[in-house]
């Protein structure tokens, strides 16, 4: 236990009260006994130092209390100022009345004690005393006298002892004397005549008394022989001859021991005592206020500490709920509800305690209500959190400022953007920061400015994974802004913007693919399946009639059955490219290296384009993409005979084959650009090339750069036409270098596969 | 053998011949003022324990002077005795006291076979709490008052 917490248990107001309580009260007790005084002396001593020590007790609780406030005061602890304060209070109230009544206390005493000594009484003292004396000399001297006497008598009788022994008999008994005795000059007794018949020796009387009978001086004196009783000692000399010894003439001495009588004795006693009492007093006059102001001066000042001291307690005993109170609301704004403060009393305080309990009580539960319903709230978030996170549609949220508040992750996925750039951005710091998604972002801003309740666009961007086709639907979201509002007016509610946009670009391709599918299976069974029957007809009739017919009607049947036959042929292959078109490549990703593809394919038309100038710049830097060989082969293939047919009547023919990185968009992609020298492409069909059945040459099948750009877009990437730098025509082709790996939105609904296995088994 | 010093102005101290009573002038008041005073004469045997050591008292003689007003003489009072030693002055009566105090001593000394063999201590002084009670606080806390010869050892000679 370390002596702090000694202290504090010790100065604990109900030990430390009763200690100094019951010191005070023995004090008290002590004090009064000691004012008697049949009091012994030891009693005095023990009262002061037990006075002492309890003032040093009482001062000592009194200083640790006033420390202990101080440094409250100082901590600024609550409740150590309002206590700080009443302690001042009932301090001046305390001091003030108890040196007021200490002075006049002491200024009374002072005067009391003085006027005890009445100078009157004084003289009255001195004079019973003179009187008593005068009395007692009186009888002394009749006394003396009449001893004289018996020496003048006795002196022709003293060798006669017998005689002698019998005179001192009759005069002691005549005259009441207690003893008479006859002594010699060296103290040694003659003899003696005692009224205690039982007495050996008389009442020897001192070598002073010889001295005094030496010089023939008779010896007189009031002996007190106890309290209340007195006699006279009368000594004469009897000179009997004149011989000398070695004391000097030789004498005898007659003592006469007479008791003073009893009333005589009685009142000498009484002059004697009175005398003596009132000389004490006198004597004591000083001592006797110096006691009694110690005295008081100490009961005043162990009750002034003690009422200090009590004053300390009560007050920090009624400043306690207070100060509890005062924690309390202190811990109730620091947002610790629910604390309980005791009830010590039953007064307005303990009321006001209860009430402030009852108060934090509700507070607590409102807090839990609130606790809960948080709880509940960010349960519902994280629900909604867990949805929009796992949901495949993009989701924005929007303030009324148009600053993104929510982005799931399907969104950034969509966008190929980090969430972390995009949250807290309004619309138009959004769509300066992305080029790419500007297109998009000016869509959904203008949307919201439209104020519409519900909207829907469609945009097509060119994003981190290739061509996207998005499909936004917003809504405004009304939400009330103060909560605590009774009345929900409609001026204080916010417009919140929800923007909810899907990749369709899989989903239209499926569509398409679906469509063109189902144009396929028609046409191959409306009519490639008629056609074999035609041309074996058709054959089976050239071979009937020929042998029937000759001259004209021969090469007519020759060249009718031969005629039916191509076009049979031509419609066959015409099915079959539309086979070819409308069937989704279900191709087989690969890296693939498109400068390699690019050589290759040039090989092969190395013979066909003889007479043209040709160029290939390819980026020695460009990477491999992932693409299917075989359909980005037929891609160049297409591409490289449109170029040729595309220069058969240009004089100077040039074809460039052009590689490179496109570092200028967002994300990875490499371009492909195959330009010519030749004709150009019509105006009529400029916005219609890549449709199918769309030509400029009288024998294509129109389905060339169909096929292009559904290869092309399968791979994620665009292909368009422009004028090029050698005046012709230059296709160009954009593929993303890694569509896979970012684009998990696609991934389930792509046509294209991976070859890495273990990308299809978790998809799968 | 017993070592006796210490002269003081006043007090009571010992010296070559016994012990030696000189009162103060607030005491010598006092008794004219018709305060009795006692002293109070003490012998004690040392006891010792380990390191500790005290006196164990095993006499005390009281001796009470008083002034007799009408007489004019000073009574001594003792233990022991019914009747008052008679002195006609102040002086006389304390070398009573003083003598008296001595005696003892020498007879509890040297004839005292109850008391064994070790160390003895006497002293003699005057009693404050037998003084009047409103003497007796300025009298522990004065030193006019403070008449003690305090505490004076021998070793038995027998």
């Amino acid at each position: 236990m370390g002596i702090r917490t000694l202290v504090k248990r010790i100065s604990s107001p109900v030990p430390v009260i009763s200690v100094c309580a019951a010191m005070l009260i023995i004090l008290c007790f002590l004090i009064a006994r000691s004012l008697n005084d049949e009091a012994s002396g030891e009693l005095q001593f023990w009262i002061t130092l037990f006075g002492i020590a309890g003032i040093g007790v009482l001062v000592f609780f009194l200083i640790s209390n006033a420390f202990s406030l101080l440094l409250q005061y100082r901590r600024n602890e609550i409740g150590s100022k309002l206590t700080a304060k009443v302690v001042v209070i009932f301090f001046f109230l305390t001091v003030i009345p108890f040196s007021l009544i200490y002075f006049f206390s002491i200024q009374f005493l002072s005067k009391g004690v003085d006027s005890w000594f009445d100078v009157r009484i004084e003289q009255t003292v001195k004079d019973s005393l003179l009187l008593s004396k005068s009395a007692l000399e009186g009888i002394k001297e009749e006394i003396i006298s009449d001893v004289e006497d018996y020496a003048s008598n006795l002196r022709q009788s003293v060798p006669n002892k017998a005689n002698l022994l019998k005179t001192l008999d009759e005069i002691r008994e005549l005259e009441g004397y207690s003893e008479l005795s006859l002594y010699k000059d060296d103290g040694s007794v003659f003899v003696f005549s005692s009224i205690d018949e039982a007495s050996v020796l008389p009442d020897i009387p001192g070598d002073e008394v010889f001295t005094e009978l030496r010089l023939n001086q008779t010896y007189a004196l009031i002996e007190p022989i106890s309290p209340t009783t007195q006699q006279f000692r009368v000594v004469v000399p009897i000179r009997v001859n004149q011989r000398v010894n070695q004391y000097g003439l030789e004498f005898y001495g007659l003592q006469a021991i007479k008791v003073l009588p009893l009333r005589y004795a009685t009142l000498a006693s009484s002059v004697e005592t009175a005398s003596n009492q009132y000389a004490q007093m006198v004597f004591a006059r000083g001592p006797l206020k110096f006691s009694l102001i110690v005295t008081l001066s100490l009961i005043s000042l162990a009750s002034l500490l003690f009422s200090i001291l009590t004053a300390v307690y009560l007050s920090r005993r009624m400043v306690a709920p207070i100060s509890n109170l005062a924690a309390g609301t202190q811990k109730i704004a620091e947002g610790d509800y629910g604390s309980l403060l005791p009830i010590t009393s039953s007064d307005e305080l303990g009321i006001l305690t209860h009430s402030f309990n009852n108060m934090s009580k509700k507070i607590k539960d409102a807090q839990q209500s609130a606790l809960a319903s948080q709880t509940e709230t960010e349960q519902q978030k994280g629900y909604l959190e867990a949805v929009l996170t796992n949901l495949s549609s993009g989701v924005f949220s929007f303030d009324q400022n148009r600053r993104l508040q929510i982005c799931n992750s399907a969104a950034t996925d969509i966008l190929g953007l980090h969430q972390d750039s995009l949250v807290g951005k309004s619309t138009g710091q959004l769509a300066e920061q992305d080029h790419h998604a500007k297109q998009f972002f000016d869509l959904i801003d203008s949307g919201i400015k439209s104020e519409r309740a519900t909207w829907q666009e469609e945009i097509t961007l060119l994003g981190t994974h290739g061509r996207q086709m998005l499909m936004l639907r917003g809504t405004i979201l009304h939400r009330n802004n103060d909560l605590f509002a009774e009345n929900k007016h409609p001026a204080s509610s916010v417009e919140t913007y929800v923007v909810v946009f899907d990749d369709v670009t899989n989903l239209i391709q499926a569509q398409r693919d679906a469509a063109w599918g189902e144009v396929a299976r028609r046409l191959a069974h409306e009519i490639k399946n008629p056609l074999t029957p035609i041309q074996l007809s058709a054959e089976r009739i050239k071979k009937k009639l020929q042998d029937q017919v000759d001259g004209n009607l021969l090469d007519t049947l020759n060249r009718s059955t031969r005629t039916i036959v191509q076009q049979v042929e031509s419609m066959k292959e015409m099915v079959n490219a539309f086979s070819s078109y409308a069937q989704p490549v279900r191709a087989q990703l690969a890296p693939l290296s498109i400068n390699q593809l690019v050589r290759d394919v040039m090989e092969l038309h190395v013979s066909n384009l003889v007479n043209i100038e040709m160029e290939l710049a390819l980026d020695p830097e460009l990477p491999e993409i992932k693409a299917n060989a075989s359909a980005m082969r037929q891609v160049l293939n297409n591409l490289v005979i449109n170029a040729n047919h595309a220069l058969e009547n240009t004089e100077n023919p040039q074809l460039k084959i052009r590689t490179y990185i496109a570092e200028q968009i967002t994300g990875e992609y490499i371009d492909l650009v195959i330009e010519d020298n030749g004709s150009g492409i019509p105006e009529e069909i400029r916005d219609s090339l890549f449709d199918p059945y769309v030509s400029s040459k009288a024998k294509g099948s129109g389905l060339g750069l169909a096929i292009v750009k559904r290869i092309v877009e399968e791979h994620s990437g665009s292909v368009w036409t422009r004028t090029g730098e050698l005046g012709g025509t230059a296709m160009h082709l954009r593929l993303p270098i890694n569509a896979m790996q970012t684009y998990r939105g696609n991934r389930r609904q792509n046509s294209l596969h991976s070859n890495e296995a273990g990308d299809d088994e978790k998809l799968n | 053998m017993l070592g006796l010093q210490d002269a003081r102005a006043f007090g009571i101290s010992y010296d070559e011949n016994g012990i030696v009573i000189r009162l103060t002038q607030e005491v010598e008041d006092a008794i004219d003022g018709g305060i009795s005073l006692t002293f109070e004469c003490e012998f004690a045997q040392v006891e010792r324990f380990l390191f500790l050591r005290w006196p164990e008292q095993i006499k005390l003689h009281r001796f009470v002077v008083t002034r007799h007003a009408l007489s004019n003489r000073y009574l001594v009072h003792q233990n022991g005795y019914w009747a008052p030693r008679i002195f006609s002055s102040k002086s006389e009566s304390l070398n009573f006291i003083a003598n008296q105090s001595m005696d003892l001593f020498l007879k509890y000394h040297t004839e005292d076979e109850s008391l064994g063999e070790g160390s003895h201590e006497m002293r003699l002084r005057l009693s404050k709490t037998e003084l009047p009670a409103p003497l007796r606080l300025s009298a522990f806390i004065t030193k006019e008052w403070d008449l003690d010869s305090g505490w004076k050892t021998w070793e038995s000679a027998r």
